[in-house]
């Protein structure tokens, strides 16, 4: 975890919202999420996957562990300690939002640099 | 050697290069001949299409000055004589086509058997080309060295089947496709013409079966390990031409074609077992 990530505390009562400019795509079970602002790509193992799925704005983090909980037969209050820690990472990386939080309009993104590799020997 | 286009009186070569119309110009016909036998796949009409055709022009140096290659009348290279901009023209084609590309483009190389391909993405000088010469002769078809040009609707690869450029750290491991126009001269770059390697050995289209991104490691045992398909797409995305240009759009092709191949990475010190790992990987892919 980033330290950044280590200064968020998040409870139980938390409601995780996804960045609406968060697009996330699916292979086996593991996520890509870009970030369309920043253009910067995250890799979410299963696990993260699918609490990102569960991050629908208006349920709490206690109330999405529970579910995981019963559908992975683990108890609650491991889920939700092993939740919270993903959860502040992904505060920390932007892609989750306070709740209310209002997405400003998106402006064209700036190319990274480093990503857009030249053609070869030039 | 008289220049086989000089009887015809010809002083350009004409090419279209992943959709992209460009003239070659020049008064010498050796010039000419290299062009016309290096880019032998990318000949065709490039004032019938549209964009309009860009034109390289290769000047000759009055006495003591630079011979120089213009892009559309603007100097981008200058060398001693035609010869030493030969290879400066090859990688400026390079450049020309892959920015303009409509495809969804990846900077890897890739070969085919059995119209499936095997996409090899990589950074530069991880030896894409070394590779690829050495599967070709192995029996692979040529689909590319340098840029993966992807269909955005159904993923297939447009062939791309520029010549190698090859560098010199490979040139003791294929000696026998030096040059053989002017072996008195060491050009900077080998550019190979794929039929020199094996003739006929360009594919005419291939689909995306196997992604497997090669590194080196000098001393260390060869390993083929299979990757998620969620770390194959985060690599991909990281080799491919102006992703952020219009990422969204990207990653969701790049996603598509991901979904259809089983991906790897392949550590490997030595090319022949690097050939037959890979090899060995598509042989157990393909219908009996």
């Amino acid at each position: 975890m980033s330290d950044a990530a280590a200064n968020v505390s998040v409870s139980a009562d938390f409601v995780p919202t996804r960045n609406p400019h968060a697009h996330t795509v699916e292979l086996d079970g593991e996520g890509v999420v870009l970030d369309e602002v920043t253009n910067r790509l995250h890799l979410l193992n299963t696990t993260a996957t699918l609490l990102w799925s569960c991050f629908d704005g208006t349920s709490t983090l206690g109330e999405i562990c529970t579910l995981v909980a019963e559908a992975v037969r683990v108890p609650a209050a491991q889920v939700l300690s092993e939740s919270s820690a993903a959860v502040s990472e992904l505060l920390a990386e932007g892609l989750l939002v306070e709740p209310g939080f209002t997405a400003p309009p998106r402006s064209y993104p700036v190319p990274e640099q480093g990503v857009v590799p030249e053609p070869e020997n030039t | 050697m008289p220049g086989v286009l000089s009887q015809a009186a010809r002083s350009d070569v004409s090419l279209i290069m992943l959709g992209t119309p460009c003239v070659v110009r020049s008064s010498d016909p050796e010039v000419l001949d290299w062009c016309h036998a290096k880019y032998a796949h990318f000949l065709g009409e490039a004032n019938e299409i549209d964009p309009p055709a860009r034109t390289f022009e290769l000047v000759p140096a009055p006495p003591s000055e630079l011979a120089e290659l213009r892009l559309d009348g603007v100097v981008v290279r200058t060398a001693e004589d035609l010869r030493g901009l030969l290879v400066p023209l090859g990688n400026e084609l390079n450049r020309l086509a892959v920015a303009g590309s409509t495809h969804l483009t990846v900077h890897a190389a890739a070969v085919s058997r059995g119209g499936r391909a095997v996409l090899l993405p990589a950074e530069m000088e991880s030896g894409k080309t070394t590779l690829t010469v050495a599967l070709i002769r192995a029996g692979f078809d040529y689909v590319t060295d340098e840029a993966v040009a992807l269909d955005r609707v159904d993923g297939s690869i447009h062939p791309y089947a520029k010549p190698l450029f090859l560098d010199p750290g490979s040139w003791p491991l294929f000696a026998d496709l030096a040059p053989r126009s002017d072996p008195t001269r060491e050009p900077e770059q080998w550019h190979i013409g794929p039929d020199e390697i094996r003739a006929g050995c360009v594919a005419s289209g291939a689909t995306p079966a196997w992604i497997v991104f090669p590194t080196y490691r000098a001393g260390s045992a060869s390993s083929l390990c299979p990757i998620s398909r969620a770390e194959a797409l985060l690599e991909m995305t990281k080799n491919t031409f102006a992703f952020s240009a219009r990422s969204r759009a990207n990653l969701d092709q790049l996603a598509d074609v991901v979904r259809s191949c089983r991906c790897y990475r392949l550590r490997v010190d030595d090319l022949d077992e690097a050939v037959r790992i890979l090899s060995g990987l598509v042989e157990k892919g393909l219908p009996s």
